[in-house]
C-alpha cells in the first residue's frame, strides 16, 4: 500500500485499487462541489469528470475551498471554478486525471456516462431532476447535496439541506419525495425567486464530507452495511443530520417506478 | 475503444439465480441478456435491461460439453434481439477459480455471434461471463472489426462490484 494511503488503509485490501481507478464525476465546483473535489484528491481518487461553467467571483470566498482573493480580481481573464479544483487536485496528485469542462454537463453530457459515480452539486431541483435522469439512463449511482438558508421575517435564519444517494433500481429523489412535479413546476414558474441564496462554508462542509463518506463506502463496501437509498435531512440550527423520516424504518422498496430498467443507454427507433 | 458493461445488481441477482438452477442433464446453465447502449465520450458503455433464460427442453444432452442449447434457443434469442433492437449478450457462469472464458466458449462466440451482428448490425453483442463475485465481458461491434474485451464490469447496487480487464 501507498504509504500516503496507510492511514486509511481500514476500508479494505481492494480500496486503494478501486479508489484509483473509479472514474468520478463532480457536476458543480461551487461551495460544495469544492470541498468534495478536495476531499475526494486527499482520499486517493485519481479519475475524475468535472463540471462547471462558472468563475469565481468576490461573494465565493466565503465558501469555494482552493479559492484565494487573487482568483477574485476583476480583469483580462478569469478564474474558472474548475481552474480552482484542478488547482487543488493536482496540488495533491500532480499525474490524477482530470477530464474538465468548463461549461454546463449538459452541453457536453458525453463524458459524464464514463463516470462510476457522480456527485450532484447543483442548484435548482430542475437540474437534479435532470442529472438524476440521466444518471439513471446511464447505471450511475448518483450522490446529491444541497444547502439552503431560508431567512422569514424576524425568524432566526433556518438552515437545511441533503444528502441522497440514488441508487439505479433503487428509490429515486422522486420515489423519496424529495422532487415532485409541483415543486419542479413551482420552480419552474420561477415561484420563491429572492435574490442571491444564502450559503456558508460550513453548512457544505458538513454535507460534502457525508457524500463523500458515503460513496467512499458504496465503493469499497467497507461497513458492510450501506444497503439501502440514503436520504440524510440536514438541520443546521441544530447541527444535525438524520435519515429522512420517508427512508427511516422502510425495508428495500420495490424498483422504482419513474425509472424502469429497460429505458436504459441511449434512445433507439427501431422499425417493427 | 474501450467499454464498460453496467449491471444492475437486481438483474445479476435475476441472471445468477436461474444459472443457478440443476437440471436434469447439463452441467451448467446458460442464458442471453439483452443489453442498450451509450457513447460516453471515446468510451462505451453497455446496459444490460433483459435476461432470457432458456427453458429446460432447450438443452441439448452432450455430455462433450458442460451444456449445449438448442437452435430454438438461439432463434428466440435472435428474436427478442430483432424485437427489441437492443444488443445481446450471451450469459454463462464459471466457478471463481476459472475467471475467464474457455476454448470451448470462445470458439462458440465465433460461430454464434454473426446471427446477432447480422440482425442489429449496429449494436454490441457479444458474451458476459459470471464468477463469484466478478465478470468478464467480450463484446462484437460489427463491421469486421475483431472482438475486444470490455475494460471493465461494474455492478451497480449495493454493494457496487468493480471487474478491471487488466492490473
Amino acid at each position: 500500500m501507498n504509504e500516503r494511503f496507510s492511514r486509511q488503509s481500514f476500508l479494505g485490501p481492494d480500496s486503494e485499487t478501486v479508489i484509483t481507478r473509479a472514474v468520478i464525476g463532480v457536476v458543480g465546483l461551487g461551495g460544495g462541489g469544492s470541498h468534495i473535489v478536495q476531499q475526494l484528491a486527499h482520499l486517493g481518487f485519481h479519475n475524475f469528470v468535472l463540471y462547471d461553467g462558472d468563475h469565481v467571483e468576490e461573494s465565493n470566498l466565503n465558501r469555494l475551498i482552493g479559492a484565494t482573493s487573487a482568483d477574485a480580481v476583476t480583469g483580462v481573464t478569469e478564474t474558472s471554478k474548475l481552474a480552482i479544483a484542478l488547482r487543488v487536485i493536482h496540488g495533491l496528485d500532480p499525474t490524477a486525471e482530470v477530464d474538465g469542462h468548463s461549461v454546463r454537463w449538459q452541453d457536453e453530457p458525453g463524458p459524464l456516462r464514463r463516470c462510476d459515480l457522480i456527485f450532484g452539486c447543483v442548484d435548482s431541483f430542475s437540474e437534479r431532476d435532470q442529472l438524476e435522469a440521466t444518471c439513471r439512463r446511464h447505471m450511475i449511482p448518483l450522490i446529491d447535496i444541497g444547502l439552503d438558508i431560508a431567512i422569514v421575517g424576524d425568524d432566526p435564519p433556518l438552515m437545511g439541506g441533503q444528502v441522497i444517494l440514488s441508487m439505479p433500481g433503487e428509490p429515486c429523489m422522486h420515489c423519496l419525495g424529495f422532487l415532485t412535479k409541483d415543486l419542479l413546476a413551482k420552480e419552474a414558474s420561477n415561484y420563491g425567486a429572492a435574490g442571491p441564496r444564502p450559503q456558508v462554508v460550513f453548512g457544505n462542509g458538513v454535507l460534502a464530507s457525508t457524500a463523500v463518506a458515503i460513496a467512499v463506502d458504496l465503493l469499497t463496501d467497507w461497513t458492510r452495511q450501506l444497503r439501502r437509498a440514503v436520504y440524510l435531512e440536514y438541520r443546521g440550527n441544530e447541527q444535525a443530520l438524520r435519515s429522512h423520516p420517508r427512508v427511516k424504518d422502510k425495508g428495500i422498496a420495490p424498483a422504482c417506478p419513474h425509472y424502469p430498467l429497460t429505458n436504459v443507454g441511449s434512445p433507439i427507433f427501431h422499425r417493427l | 475503444m474501450k467499454a464498460t458493461v453496467r449491471i444492475q445488481r437486481r438483474l445479476l441477482v435475476e441472471m445468477e439465480d436461474d444459472l443457478d438452477r440443476p437440471h436434469e442433464f447439463a452441467k451448467e446453465r446458460l442464458g442471453f441478456v439483452l443489453a442498450r447502449w451509450a457513447r460516453a465520450a471515446s468510451e462505451l458503455v453497455v446496459i444490460p435491461f433483459e435476461y432470457i433464460s432458456i427453458a429446460d427442453d432447450n438443452y441439448i444432452d452432450d455430455a462433450k460439453v458442460g451444456a449445449k442449447m438448442n437452435s430454438t434457443a438461439i432463434r428466440a434469442a435472435l428474436q427478442a434481439t430483432l424485437n427489441s433492437g437492443a444488443a445481446c449478450l450471451h450469459v454463462h457462469a464459471h466457478h471463481p477459480t476459472m475467471p475467464f472464458f474457455g476454448d470451448l466458449d470462445l470458439t462458440e462466440q465465433e460461430k454464434l455471434m454473426p446471427s446477432f451482428l447480422a440482425t442489429v448490425p449496429d449494436a454490441p453483442h457479444g458474451a458476459l461471463l459470471l464468477y463469484g463475485t466478478g465478470a468478464v465481458a467480450r463484446l462484437w461491434s460489427g463491421n469486421g472489426r475483431p472482438p475486444g474485451y470490455a475494460e471493465r464490469v461494474t455492478v451497480v447496487g449495493f454493494p457496487m462490484r468493480f471487474s478491471w480487464r487488466s492490473s
